[in-house]
């Protein structure tokens, strides 16, 4: 057990943060500061919480400074007695440590973000899709994002331009381009192919940072630059042997 | 001055209470089948971002490979189910469940792991006669919702109400379901809808207990709302308890899993003492006998005084070498090592855990309840899982019942009339749950909840007896009464007091089912197991159901319909009578 | 104003090489623009041949050749860093981003200014002859 201060931003006044002191074991969280907090100094306090096992990607925030998401962040593993814990940044706060995830979205719809399934491919079966096909290459590691926001609130870009697409739906967009079983090609392409598309990223590597997922933003916003440079070669790899 | 939030009223064809599988799955297929279908989603937490389906680690079963057969399929979840199950709504799950496979992939985007030759892969899971888990890695959940959320947001007839959660559903003098109440707290408003049908598919409520697994914002409010306009329960008493629980100290991520297969892996499990104590309750099949014998095994070994000091046993994975567990594992030790345990190198403390709820709404095949307009699929509903659940099944049961709720509701508005004024019925309803908003005073709702999750836990958890949950009724009853007084003042927008004040009541509902149903249940069977009742026995192979009639419980017990495949217990038993 | 810089620090001062990189390529690529128009300024102003050699030996100055070193370390790392942007942008050691820019840009860039700074060094200071 240790003693920690957090201090939390609170949505009230201006810039207002409150000092909550809390006890913490080696293994609790600053999910968990934020509950003991709620539950027995402060109810009025609100987050954003579901899984709280790193899956749901709801409790995304500034936690000294950084990024991450509260359940996954051991308070131990800060080395700090004191920790400040904010919204995100770039989203609007709704209440405290609650933010809308709106503009987040907004950018993610423009990419398509669902399938479009290809007519000419039978629905009735199911795409062979080896790990070493190409769409397997390219997709490996990447598929894991849990729409977050951490990159979005990261990165600098999207801080001086909210037209600015962002890694998170710039990934996405990648992973449906590369997607053997997917149609809407063009309309993504002309998307990404935009000032405020892959060519605002000016590779901060930050959302690469930030990602709790791990995923390499950066890697897959220059495939698609180079997609968008040669797109010969891009469809070359799209099209490889599907339901043979 | 007491603040009276404003009331919206809306109105759609068909409104979804809760964005889990069987949620977006409804939406999906009613879509389908009528793209103007005006669809809205209520969902408590944000879209694709919020319950159990999300979590959901193993995979989903299905029969996709030529040598594996329905009936084998079939065969396994009955067994698992201990022959309580429907076996109309089971074999439904059964035979529905590839097609949904295939629609999930090939129209909403997932892809689940491959061979290396490119093919589907199949996993083992416990209980099963033959590979049958679909997955993606051990995070099969996030693919699952991720992409049913991106369909959802493109499409122009689907409304979401994010962090909007059901209060009530409404009802017409019928008594007939027409919409519901609900709670947006991003607005702190309330909002009426009008529907024509209304599906409840918000994912049961298995946080009533101390250590459970589910996401936290469930709490039972589908089954809480349904009990208040009268539909019909069945297998109350059926909850799964998960064996291989997290145990985080005092975190809130104690009771998060650890994939079951892990245990069918390989892994160990271990008592204080070092002693693998389930050579002593299934020597046969040791750690990897089902879900409710390994949870009962390590709860008595816990309750024997043989549980680590803070009451759990160790599971250890360590001879299966680092790579092994990286390779298939990865989330699993990753997830350890979030809260300082070295899965790869050292033993872990688990506990079981409160995984699943069985009993839920008495369905039919098309979801449809014993109430006009209202529809349950999912964890909501009960009957198909009988008492046991196999790994893997929940996420199909979600799928396929989701989908086939979407089809009904669809086919049950074409000819649905348009329901008539609800604003009246609304506005008392509203004034019923700002009570607690206005109140000086009163109960804390966090403690009253804490209260409820011990009492289930120690009174009518994984072990049972009669005089214990005698005893748990009247203090469950008492939390239900005091949750009423409780205090939610505050804001109006996210105000947790007041939310886990609402949850409280919706648990209290499904707690004292739940509790009653076991104490009728007068044997042991599947996840319930009484200790005055150690044994199966045949004249139980019957189910609960239960359903509110003027302020009273009306409880009846049904015998089971075999329909397809009767229990090896029966038909020795007819052999005798024959002989 | 203040908080507000202070915050835009404080939203992105994290150690991380993507980031600072990002900040050393804008303050170099400024600070050489900067140099650019000086230098030609001063070249504009030095067509008497008299003049010019008054200057060259005041260019030739300790102080003078202190900054030249600064110009080199600027010049160095202005264009090891484009050198690694480009990496990025051919897709060439995107995984291992940290490591390039800390061995290569960084790395490299020091023992290229050690190697061109110690002779300028040595030469134009130490042994500076007035
Ligand atoms: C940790 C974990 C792992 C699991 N692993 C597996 C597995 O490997 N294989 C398997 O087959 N099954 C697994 N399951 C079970 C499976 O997840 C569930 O059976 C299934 O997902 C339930 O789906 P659902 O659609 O009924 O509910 P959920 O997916 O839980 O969705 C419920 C939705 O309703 C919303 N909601 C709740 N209350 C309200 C309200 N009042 N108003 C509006 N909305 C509301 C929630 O926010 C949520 O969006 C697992 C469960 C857990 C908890
Ligand atoms: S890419 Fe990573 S940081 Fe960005 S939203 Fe997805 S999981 Fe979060
Ligand atoms: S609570 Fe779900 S990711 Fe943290």
């Amino acid at each position: 057990m240790a003693t920690y201060q957090i201090r939390v931003a609170r949505s009230g006044s201006d810039g207002a943060t409150d000092s909550f002191t809390v006890e913490l074991d080696h293994r609790m969280t600053v999910l968990d500061a934020l509950f003991l907090i709620q539950r027995e100094q402060d109810p009025t306090l609100s987050f954003r919480c579901s899984c709280r096992v790193g899956m749901c990607g709801t409790c995304a925030m500034r936690i000294n400074w950084q990024p991450r998401l509260a359940c996954q962040t051991r308070v131990l593993t800060l080395k700090a007695d004191t920790i400040v814990v904010e919204p995100l940044a770039h989203l609007p706060v709704m209440k405290d440590l609650v933010v809308a995830m709106d503009p987040f979205f907004e950018q993610w719809k423009r990419v398509k973000p669902a399938l479009h399934p290809d007519p000419k491919r039978d629905p009735k079966k199911l795409a062979v899709v080896p790990p070493t096909s190409e769409f397997g290459k390219q997709a490996q590691g990447k598929r894991d994002c849990i729409t977050c926001g951490a990159c979005y609130a990261a990165c600098g870009i999207v801080g001086s331009n909210e037209e600015y697409l962002g890694p998170a739906a710039i990934n996405k967009a990648m992973l449906r381009l590369m997607d053997p079983r997917d149609n809407a090609v063009d309309e993504r392409l002309e998307e990404l192919n935009d000032e405020n598309g892959v060519w605002r990223c000016h590779t901060q590597f930050n959302c690469v940072a930030a990602c709790p997922k791990g995923i390499n933003l950066t890697d897959s916003i220059m495939k698609m630059k180079r997609s968008l440079l040669f797109p010969k070669k891009f469809h070359d790899k799209r099209n490889f042997v599907d339901n043979p | 001055m007491p603040p009276l939030l404003p009331l919206v009223e809306l109105e759609a064809d068909i409104l979804i209470l809760g964005a889990g599988g069987a949620g977006l799955l409804a939406a999906l297929h009613a879509t389908t089948i009528n793209p103007r279908t005006k669809i809205l989603i209520a969902v408590k937490g944000l879209l694709g971002q919020s319950g159990c389906t999300r979590m959901v680690q193993g995979g989903y079963n299905c029969v996709l490979n030529p040598n594996d057969s329905f009936e084998k399929h079939f065969e396994d979840t009955i067994k698992g189910g201990q022959f309580v199950n429907n076996q109309d709504l089971a074999w439904a799950l059964v035979n529905d469940s590839p097609d949904r496979i295939l629609e999930l992939e090939n129209k909403c985007g997932c892809l689940f792991d491959r061979n290396p030759d490119g093919t589907i892969h199949q996993k083992p899971f416990a209980g099963q006669s033959f590979d049958r888990t679909v997955h993606k890695g051990d995070l099969t959940g996030i693919e699952i919702m991720a992409n049913l959320r991106d369909w959802t947001l493109e499409q122009e007839n689907i409304t979401v109400l994010q962090e909007t959660r059901g209060l009530d559903l409404l009802t017409d003098t019928n008594g007939k379901v027409v919409g519901a109440l609900l709670l947006n707290n991003r607005k702190g408003e309330f909002v009426s809808v009008k529907a024509k049908a209304t599906l409840v598919a918000t994912g049961g409520g298995a946080t009533m207990y101390q250590i459970s697994s589910p996401s936290l914002e469930k709490a039972g409010d589908g089954m809480g709302m349904a009990f208040r306009v009268g539909a019909e329960f069945i297998d109350m008493e059926m909850m799964q308890f998960h064996p291989t629980g997290l145990l985080v100290g005092k975190s809130i991520a104690t009771g998060g899993l650890l994939e079951e297969g892990l245990r069918g892996a390989g892994a160990r499990l271990f008592n204080k003492d070092g002693e693998r104590y389930m050579e002593r309750y299934s020597p046969d099949k040791m750690e990897r006998a089902t879900r409710d014998v390994v949870s009962r095994s390590s709860y008595m070994e816990i309750m024997a005084g043989r549980g680590t000091p803070s009451g759990g046993v160790l599971i250890d994975a360590t001879h299966m070498g680092e790579k092994f567990l990286l390779d298939n594992f990865r989330g699993m030790v990753d997830r350890c090592r979030e809260y300082g345990f070295d899965l790869l190198h050292s033993r872990v403390e688990v506990s079981p855990s409160a995984h699943y709820h069985m009993g839920g709404i008495r369905i039919d095949l098309n979801c449809k309840s014993n109430i006009d307009g209202l529809f349950a699929a999912g964890e909501d509903s009960g009957g198909v899982h009988g008492g046991n659940r196999l790994g893997g099944n929940g996420v199909a049961d979600s799928i396929v019942f989701g989908a086939r709720a979407g089809d009904a509701m669809a086919e049950y508005i074409r000819t649905a009339k348009a329901p008539g004024d609800v604003s009246t019925q609304a506005r008392q309803l509203m004034e019923k749950w700002l009570a607690p908003l206005n109140r000086e005073g009163g109960e804390n709702p966090f403690k009253l909840r804490d209260q409820l999750e011990r009492v289930m836990w120690r009174k009518a958890g994984v072990v049972r007896n009669g005089k214990d949950m005698a005893e748990a009724i009247p203090e469950i009853i008492e939390i239900r009464e005091k949750i009423e007084q409780a205090n939610g003042a505050g804001a109006p927008i996210y105000n947790a007091p007041w939310n886990e004040m609402i949850n409280t009541v919706n648990l209290g509902v499904c707690a004292e089912l739940l509790t009653r149903s076991a104490i009728l249940r007068e044997e042991s069977r599947g996840a319930h197991y009484r200790q005055d009742f150690p044994e199966k026995n045949v004249k139980w192979l019957k189910n609960i159901t239960v359903k509110p009639v003027n302020g009273d419980l009306k409880w009846d017990t049904v015998p089971v319909k075999f329909t397809r495949l009767k229990p090896p217990e029966l038909i020795e038993q007819e052999k005798s009578l024959v002989h | 104003m203040t908080s507000a810089i202070s915050l835009t620090i404080r939203k992105y001062s994290w150690k991380y090489a993507g980031n600072l990189a990002f900040w050393i390529q804008r303050l170099t690529g400024l600070g050489l623009v900067f140099y650019l128009i000086l230098h030609v300024h001063t070249i504009h102003d030095l067509r008497d041949p008299a003049k010019f050699d008054a200057a060259l030996a005041t260019f030739s100055k300790p102080f003078f050749k202190l900054g030249e070193i600064f110009l080199l370390a600027t010049v160095i790392l202005h264009a090891m860093n484009g050198i690694r942007l480009t990496m990025v942008d051919m897709g060439v050691g995107l995984t291992k981003q940290r490591q390039v820019f800390w061995y290569f840009t960084i790395g490299l860039g020091a023992a290229l200014l050690i190697a061109g700074a110690l002779p300028m060094f040595i030469y134009g200071i130490l042994r500076h002859q007035p």
